[in-house]
């Protein structure tokens, strides 16, 4: 405590000294009002003139040799303390004029030669120690000495010798350093400034910042601005919280040493006895952390490639690329480009920079500030897998594909064809109201009937012993016997067809059975237009379909009896189509949107099956359990009667609407013409295996008829024992597709 | 590959050319040296050129039993032959292109046609008419025997005016000499049926003696070469042989497509060709115990049915087919690619028969038959 106030005094003191120098009693009672360590502060003058006058005499041989040697140096090396000093003295201009002493040449060389000081530098300990020792005291003091004060050693500073007058003008003329050039009273020294000083101080007395680098008036920069930049980084100097100690960390750490003091956290105390187990660094590699704390997940990066020869900066010559290679990839396109081209350097050292590097850095960022923050689980599935595997056309033979033949001779649009259950023999009926009967080998017309109306529907029986032939006109349903058998089966066709005197005369409300006019065959006529007539399997019975005949839309005949009978007694739509199942008592109806299936033993509805688009035709599989579909809005329809009632498979593939489908006998096929003049093959293979579900691939497309009137195909029949498909176009031609 | 360097353009090929014509057509046996780019009218120039015949002649060449329709060089490289080694040649007389010889009208498609034996052509149509031509192509007798269309006729070669059609309705009706082949019929359950043996002595609408049972389909076609073989031909993809003796089936041959015509050579009756929806001419080797596919070698030309087909009476070689692409080829069935084509009917070809030795008679959809002049005297 004592020392400070004693430094306190001390300063006071000098400061009062400044201020007025002259008054001597005021800084003495002020010195002496300053308390106990007087003493002490002010070191007793030591009387010794003749060691002084030895040292000033060596000092200023010196300094001579010094001034003369270094020159200018000098004033580089000129002291900061000088400057402050005589700063605070109030920054005279010309010292020694100030101090009416003439300076003197040893001080000068003293401080040369002992004092290399850094210019730059403000630290004090670099300031030049005092000569002088005797510390902030009065100079009036001594001012009647003849030593201004002591050394460290203690020993009496000889005040030198004044210069007169003369010698100060002497020197101000013989050197450019005497202006310049002040006197230190308390060292009794002579200082000469350099420029910079000099400089140093003309600042200071025009008013401005003393250093010349520092501008005071600097413009601002508001580095927490309020408007919204552009980029977010800026250079703003760090704020000082970044320096100083958390509070909040603070109160954390007391309150984590308070709970594990007061026993609330407990620590594990590691076995230290035991070595750590090894373990594998790079174990996890690769492998994803599911979740971490954070929620994000960790995805380690790729690991590339160990480097090969190729890679080394001074490859083997068998991996450089030629010249010729290297024009090659000039040549290529960037992508396709090798990615790294082997190059040889002498020395590492000549290996240039990655020339990429900045682009890969600039895409590498952009790959990270694009990126998706959440993390997806990526299907690695092959698109092509997911495409189901359908056997290719060609091991699906065999299929009709080749038109070989053309039975030609209809004058209107074939309406509706037949083939007779040996495949010898082909019945079309047509627009222009005759049926003709061909044979299939060589299309030739062996029959022509005039039935005088159009001849919507015709269809041979079943019954291979009859060998009649059905066809539908207008009203009529027309049986009529095809003389293609031997004369037994043409004699039991034309018994077949003798009309029983019952069936003559009964006068049914359905259907009245009658001998044609020419005598061959018998004419069913009906209540309303008929469109299609079908044949039972076995070749009895056979059902004849009236749409506009309402609760008389559907009629089963029996051949056998000549009877005629109506099924159903209420009207379920407008029936479009009708088929008999292959084996069991089912019966097939197809109204515009549904079709229902009857059990007829039962007499009860079976199924249902749910079509819509307007149906046109209907196809049963010889199996019967699987039923196809064909309908106005391009579709034909699959339905697996075991699976629902729903289709099981719905193909779009003709551009029109559908005409008619067809299954074959024997092969698994199927096919469906339609308006647009072509015909679709389809294999449909159906498995004994009641849980593999049909197997349909569309195997050919038959183009053979013209549309005309917007028409194309209007009928379509599977040869039923070769894979062959007959089918009948608006053109008026039959064709024969082979296989 | 080597064989491809060694046969260059001016590659030579030595040969020597054979023969079994007559000894003023033979060459010396000495070895010649011929270019391989040759062809066969090269080749013929040669032998010309050695014969020094006035006027030339063309001739055919074989090289191991195989018709040169190739340049040498491509012949020997398909058959794996080194060019460097002596070719054996044999020349022979080579058919030139049939020459059309008269037409015949006719009221409505001729369907059957039938003039082996030379003496006279008689052909059926779908008139139901039976025409007899003798040999200058003069309509000798015309007959309407059937009410329909006549689907086969035949003559007998033991009576020599013996004559036989068949109509669709399965039963024979008998011309001036008891001969019953009927050729389709289609019995209820689908067999197959062909003419017994005993008819061709019986006597007038006799029966069908004996029913061979085998066809799942109709039956397309018959041939009767020797006393106790039949071969018969079905829509069901089947060609089989039988034995007459006890209408036993002996053999089947199981191709992919319904085959309408079938003949078996008049020399080896175990050689068959048949043809058919398959469009190729097949050469079945009944020998062959296999009874696979290898036996039945492919020729393929034709773009549509093949419809019938008949040997050469004269020649083990040759075939000619009618097809419904409305032409008829003359095979050679040493090599794989037609010898002629004989085009000049408008409609399809729906019958063919050699009428004597050097005569081909084909009847049409266009109701005609045209007869081609095949010169095949020097054949063997």
């Amino acid at each position: 405590m004592g020392s400070k106030r004693n430094a306190r005094a001390e300063t006071k003191l000098v400061e009062q000294a400044e201020a007025s120098s002259d008054s001597e009693l005021d800084a003495e009672e002020l010195y002496l009002s300053s308390d106990d360590d007087a003493d002490a502060a002010v070191g007793p003058a030591p009387e010794d003139g003749s060691t002084s006058d030895d040292a000033d005499d060596e000092s200023e041989e010196g300094s001579e040799q010094d001034s003369e040697e270094e020159g200018g140096s000098l004033d580089d090396e000129l002291d900061r303390a000088v400057v402050d000093y005589i700063a605070d003295r109030g920054g005279t201009d010309d010292p020694a004029e100030t101090s009416g002493r003439p300076p003197g040449e040893p001080g000068e060389a003293e401080v040369a030669e002992t004092r290399p000081v850094d210019p730059g530098s403000d630290s004090s300990e670099d300031e030049r120690p005092n000569r002088n020792t005797i510390g902030n005291v009065p100079l009036q003091w001594y001012k009647d000495e003849e030593h201004i004060g002591y050394d460290k050693e203690g020993s009496k500073l000889i005040k030198r010798e004044r210069r007169d007058r003369l010698d100060a003008l002497l020197a101000r003329n013989d050197s450019g350093k005497e202006w310049r050039t002040v006197y230190d009273e308390y060292n009794d020294e002579e200082i000469v400034l350099s420029k910079e000083e000099m400089q140093l101080i003309q600042r200071i007395r025009a008013g401005q910042f003393p250093h010349i680098e520092v501008n005071p008036y600097e413009p601002e920069v508001d580095w927490f601005t309020r408007e919204t930049e552009i980029h977010p980084l800026s250079s703003a100097p760090e704020p000082k919280r970044r320096f100083i100690p958390s509070k909040w960390e603070e109160k954390k750490v007391v309150k984590l040493v308070r709970a594990l003091r007061k026993g609330w956290i407990k620590r594990e105390k590691k076995d230290e006895s035991e070595e750590p187990p090894a373990y594998l660094l790079w174990q996890d590699d690769g492998m994803v952390a599911e979740k971490t704390a954070t929620g994000l997940s960790y995805i380690p990066a790729p690991k590339p490639k160990l480097p090969t020869h190729e890679e080394s900066y001074n490859p083997p010559k068998e991996y450089l690329p030629t010249e010729e290679e290297r024009a090659a990839y000039e040549l290529q396109e960037e992508e396709d480009r090798p990615q790294f081209l082997p190059q040889a350097f002498d020395s590492l050292r000549k290996v240039p920079m990655y020339s990429n590097f900045i682009q890969e850095r600039f895409e590498r960022c952009l790959d990270l500030y694009l990126c998706p923050r959440t993390r997806r689980k990526r299907f690695d599935i092959d698109p092509e897998s997911l495409v189901p595997k359908l056997p290719k056309p060609r091991d699906l033979q065999p299929f009709p594909s080749a038109l070989m033949l053309r039975f030609r001779g209809h004058k209107g649009k074939v309406l509706s064809i037949s083939v007779d259950p040996t495949g010898q023999w082909l019945a079309s009926g047509s627009s222009d109201g005759s049926l003709k009967l061909w044979e299939v080998r060589t299309a030739r017309c062996m029959h022509t009937w005039a039935l005088g109306g159009p001849v919507h529907c015709t269809a041979w029986c079943p019954n291979n012993a009859l060998r009649i032939l059905a066809a539908v006109v207008d009203k009529k349903v027309v049986l009529l016997p095809s003389g293609t058998g031997t004369e037994e089966v043409e004699a039991a066709a034309v018994q077949a067809l003798k009309l029983t005197p019952a069936a003559s005369e009964g006068d049914s409300k359905l259907a009245h059975w009658q001998a044609r006019d020419d005598g061959q065959g018998v004419d069913i006529v009906h209540q309303h237009l008929v469109k299609s007539v079908t044949w039972h399997g076995r070749g009895d019975y056979f059902a004849s379909v009236a749409p506009t005949g309402n609760t008389q839309a559907v009629l089963v005949h029996q051949l056998s009896k000549q009877a005629t009978q109506n099924p159903f007694r209420k009207n379920r739509g407008r029936v479009v189509r009708v088929a008999f199942h292959p084996a069991k008592p089912f019966f097939f109806v197809a109204t515009q949107n549904h079709v229902r299936i009857y059990n007829l033993a039962k007499q009860a509805l079976a199924k249902k099956l749910i079509a819509g688009g307007g149906i046109t035709s209907l196809a049963v599989h010889p199996t019967g359990d699987h039923v196809i579909v064909g309908s106005e809005d391009k579709r034909l329809a699959w339905y697996d009667l075991d699976l629902s009632a729903k289709p099981y498979k719905a193909l779009r593939y003709h551009t029109y609407a559908l005409r008619s489908v067809a299954y074959h006998r024997s092969y698994p096929l199927f096919a469906s013409s339609s308006d647009d003049g072509s015909v679709h093959v389809f294999h449909g293979m159906v498995y004994q295996d009641l849980l593999t579900n049909p197997l349909i691939v569309p195997v050919k497309i038959l183009r053979g008829h013209e549309r005309v009137d917007h028409e194309g195909v209007l009928d379509c029949a599977f040869h039923p024992t070769q894979p062959w498909i007959f089918t009948a176009g608006a053109d008026g031609d039959v064709c024969l597709f082979c296989n | 590959m080597a064989q491809a360097e060694v046969v260059r353009e001016d590659t030579q090929i030595t040969c020597v050319f054979t023969t079994k014509l007559p000894s003023e057509l033979q060459v010396p046996k000495d070895p010649v040296a011929v270019p391989a780019s040759l062809t066969r009218y090269g080749l013929s120039q040669i032998i010309n050129h050695l014969l020094a015949l006035e006027p030339a002649r063309p001739f055919d060449f074989l090289i191991n039993g195989e018709l040169v329709r190739i340049p040498l060089e491509k012949f020997l490289l398909a058959h794996d032959i080194s060019a460097e080694s002596t070719l054996q040649v044999e020349y022979i007389f080579a058919v030139v292109p049939p020459q059309f010889k008269e037409q015949l009208p006719h009221d409505d498609w001729v369907s059957a046609i039938d003039g082996r034996l030379g003496l006279a052509l008689l052909t059926g149509a779908y008139d139901g008419a039976l025409r007899i031509y003798s040999g200058e192509g003069t309509c000798v007798s015309t007959s309407s025997v059937h009410s329909g269309p006549v689907n086969a006729v035949a003559t007998l070669p033991a009576a020599q005016v013996g004559m036989a059609a068949s109509r669709s309705g399965g039963q024979g009706m008998l011309w001036q000499r008891p001969v019953l082949m009927p050729r389709r019929v289609r019995p209820p359950k689908k067999r197959k049926a062909a003419g017994g043996k005993g008819m061709l002595v019986g006597g007038i609408e006799e029966p069908a003696r004996e029913t061979m049972q085998g066809h799942s389909q109709c039956v397309s076609s018959v041939s009767w070469p020797t006393d106790d073989t039949i071969i018969s031909a079905s829509w069901d993809h089947s060609v089989r042989r039988w034995d007459a003796e006890t209408s036993s089936q002996t053999q089947t041959l199981n191709t992919n497509k319904a085959i309408y015509a079938v003949a078996a050579s008049p020399d080896n009756d175990s050689v068959v060709a048949f043809g058919g929806a398959e469009r190729n001419l097949r050469l079945w080797d009944t020998r062959m115990q296999t009874g696979e596919e290898v036996g039945a070698k492919a020729f393929a030309s034709h773009t549509d049915w093949i419809v019938n087909l008949a040997w050469a009476p004269s020649s083990a070689h040759h075939i000619v087919t009618a097809s419904h692409d409305k032409t008829l080829k003359l095979w050679d069935l040493r090599t794989a690619v037609p010898l002629h084509t004989m085009t000049g009917h408008i409609d399809k070809v729906l019958c063919v028969s050699w009428f004597g030795k050097d005569c081909v008679a084909s009847g049409s959809a266009d109701c005609t038959v045209k007869m081609y002049s095949v010169d095949m005297s020097k054949q063997n």
